[in-house]
């Protein structure tokens, strides 16, 4: 597992494209595969960029789209701006967690989508 | 008048028809011609049907030794054919539908006041004979439909075979028009094109 800021883009676009033909289908959307395609190249280059991302694993991401399409509170569509939405809601969870892991004490396993930073090797 | 004339029951008597082969001659195949009408309604196949004098008398007022004059003349002309069968013996007759339709045609060919010239008589499959079950499995088969000849024969018996308001001329027909109505596009599932698309996309990347 590694941080999206190291990933490698075109390993990355892959792993987006399959990740939003999954939320497609789970959306029940007939978006065609060349603007998905066109979608996953922007997003994967996104995540790499951005630097509220860089820290986050694709694991992360795979979860905030999971979450996003079940509870999310306004109409899906397949477009960056929804994909930064559910990013974004649960990049808060994540830092949420952290908070309440390293300042409020509580136990690491009781609390929900805690993950230990990743350390870089030296 | 006209319309008082025509509530009820008439003879359709061609006036062409009537100058070549005479009046009486044209009011008696007038009333065959409805006769026969009758009978192919009543499931007659073969085009031989009866009738007897009396009956032709009470239809056209022409005494016996008219109509035995009419029918001379219009089997002449082989407009009708005529034999007596059956026990006690009746008397039957054919209409030579072709030779009558063209005798129609050539008459409108002369006739400078008709109005339309180039229309022809034409007379598709008079007689309608019902299908067996056999018949439409196997020309379904043939067709390669897989359209259910039960249901067909079921549901066009208990219409009496009727198409609408007319009666069924070509039961082939009918089986091509089932067949065209059920004829559905192959149509893909959702998932499918989905898949389809999955694949078209990578491609893309």
């Amino acid at each position: 597992m590694k941080p999206l800021k190291k990933e490698n883009l075109q390993e990355l676009t892959e792993k987006v494209y399959d990740l939003l033909n999954t939320t497609k289908v789970e959306i029940g959307h007939n978006t065609d595969g060349k603007t998905l395609a066109s979608l996953s190249k922007i997003f994967a280059q996104d995540l790499i960029q951005e630097k509220r991302f860089g820290n986050m694993t694709f694991n992360q991401i795979e979860d905030a789209f999971r979450l996003g399409v079940r509870f999310g509170k306004e109409e899906p569509f397949l477009n960056i701006r929804t994909f930064y939405r559910w990013s974004y809601a649960h990049k808060k969870v994540i830092d949420n967690a952290y908070y309440e892991v390293h300042t409020l004490g509580k136990p690491k396993q009781e609390t929900l989508y805690y993950q230990e930073p990743l350390k870089l090797l030296r | 008048m006209k319309h008082l004339l025509s509530s009820t029951a008439f003879i359709v008597l061609n006036k062409e028809l009537a100058k070549r082969v005479g009046l009486k001659e044209a009011v008696l195949l007038a009333d065959l011609i409805s006769k026969e009408e009758y009978f192919i309604a009543n499931g007659m196949t073969d085009g031989w049907f009866f009738n007897t004098e009396a009956n032709i008398e009470k239809d056209t007022t022409l005494t016996a030794y008219q109509q035995r004059k009419c029918l001379t003349t219009l089997k002449k002309e082989g407009l009708i054919e005529v034999k007596r069968k059956g026990i006690p013996a009746k008397q039957y007759f054919k209409i030579n539908e072709q030779l009558v339709v063209k005798f129609l045609n050539n008459l409108s060919a002369t006739n400078l006041t008709s109005i339309n010239k180039n229309k022809e008589i034409k007379i598709i499959n008079k007689y309608f004979k019902k299908p067996t079950i056999l018949e439409v499995e196997k020309y379904c088969k043939e067709r390669n439909n897989n359209i259910d000849a039960e249901a067909f024969i079921s549901f066009y018996e208990s219409k009496g075979w009727m198409i609408g308001k007319n009666k069924m001329k070509d039961w082939k027909q009918a089986v091509i028009t089932w067949e065209k109505r059920n004829y559905k596009k192959p149509t893909m599932s959702k998932i499918d094109s989905q898949i389809n698309e999955y694949l078209k996309g990578k491609e893309y990347l």
